[in-house]
């Protein structure tokens, strides 16, 4: 009977914990692109603001290292920007390298950070798939789990993020 | 011969000043148009951006005041304001277009003299705050409509008997917590973290001058 008690309470405090809404945050403005893990995130859609801040989890990113010489390891970016929509993709093998200037998607050079399976599903959970595009990945810190950067591709501009993992 | 000559003079002075005086305080009517720079000295709270240019403004306003009491020095009065503000900043993402609306009724204290006339004016009402923006080119719409006082003092020096020329300052408090913006069909309530008593100071002070009708 405790064990069943235990796992309602904590399915609650965590599904409470998931729609938790931070009502001090504005979604209509674009957050700073910062290095600190201060778990902001914001890009355009078409033009409009989509942001992070004012919805659970606190973890938006997930940490997959590779697990052999033949794989790359990925980081998943899974943010809800409104009650029903999220955007989400996966950066392949982060590194940082802090570039200032964007290159066009054409001269991708074997150097450079992608980011693939990018997904956005909107307020009636109809989910588009979006273009791949650029990570600019400007911190990369596996011991303090922080991941920065700016992003960009196809209908997705002026994306940063700043997040712990 | 001459002594009588200087009574008439004298006596003909003090009649006009008196007749004078009387026009200045005899009505009890004033209705003021008035326009002039505008400070908003409060916290820029759910602005899209926070350039400097968005702290000067213009305002405008629009006053009735009744005169009350038979003492042709100091007369109590009641009325209505209502005062118009502008504030616009640039910034490269976003702009910012700021009009507040206040109407309050009034109490005020004047001082009266033959050619001018000094006031103390103070008042509460509500005002309407409204912020058309854009961020990245796209509409955002900010609404934070809140329950407000004023202070005000000025002067007028009247040019006949109807009409004066005035200048005026008033300090226009408010507070908000939250604020509520549309944008992309959807409207958020916004409470920032403030940090004092839950709501922050969106206070304007406004200098104007303009023109006064008696009647």
């Amino acid at each position: 009977m405790i064990k069943y008690l235990i796992t309602i309470v904590l399915t609650l405090a965590l599904c409470s914990s998931c729609d938790g809404e931070d009502f001090s945050a504005d979604p209509t403005l674009m957050p700073p692109a910062t290095q600190t893990g201060a778990n902001t995130f914001g890009c355009l859609i078409d033009g409009w603001v989509y942001t992070g801040q004012r919805y659970g989890p606190d973890h938006k990113a997930s940490y997959y290292p590779a697990c052999n010489e033949d794989e790359k390891a990925t980081v998943n970016i899974y943010v809800r920007v409104d009650t029903n929509a999220s955007i989400s993709f996966n950066i392949i093998d982060p590194k940082e390298k802090n570039i200032t200037i964007y290159s066009a998607l054409e001269k991708i050079d074997n150097d450079q950070t992608i980011y693939t399976d990018a997904v956005f599903k909107d307020g009636n959970k109809q989910e588009e798939k979006l273009e791949d595009g650029i990570v600019n990945i400007t911190r990369f810190d596996l011991s303090n789990r922080i991941i920065s950067g700016t992003f960009e591709g196809g209908r997705m501009k002026e994306g940063r993020f700043d997040l712990t993992f | 011969m001459k002594c009588k000559r200087c009574f008439f003079v004298a006596a003909t002075l003090l009649c006009s000043a008196s007749l004078y005086a009387q026009s200045g305080t005899c009505r009890r009517s004033i209705l003021s148009f008035q326009t002039g720079p505008a400070l908003y000295t409060g916290k820029l709270i759910g602005t899209a951006g926070c350039s400097s240019s968005l702290r000067n403004g213009i305002s405008w306003s629009g006053s009735y005041t009744y005169l009350v009491g038979n003492k042709p020095a100091i007369r109590a009065g009641f009325g209505i304001l209502y005062q118009g503000n502008r504030y616009t900043g640039d910034m490269p993402n976003s702009t910012d277009k700021i009009q507040t609306h206040y109407f309050a009724p009034q109490f005020s204290l004047h001082w009266l003299k033959q050619q001018f006339s000094l006031y103390f004016a103070t008042g509460t009402g509500y005002q309407i705050y409204k912020d058309n923006s854009t961020v990245y080119d796209k509409p955002r719409k900010v609404s934070m409509n809140k329950w407000a006082a004023n202070f005000g003092a000025g002067g007028e020096y009247h040019l006949s008997s109807h009409w004066g020329i005035s200048a005026k300052i008033n300090y226009i408090l408010a507070y908000s917590g939250e604020y509520s913006v549309r944008y992309h069909h959807k409207e958020w309530t916004v409470q920032p973290h403030y940090p004092m008593n839950g709501s922050d100071d969106i206070s304007q002070l406004s200098f104007s001058a303009g023109i006064n009708y008696h009647f």
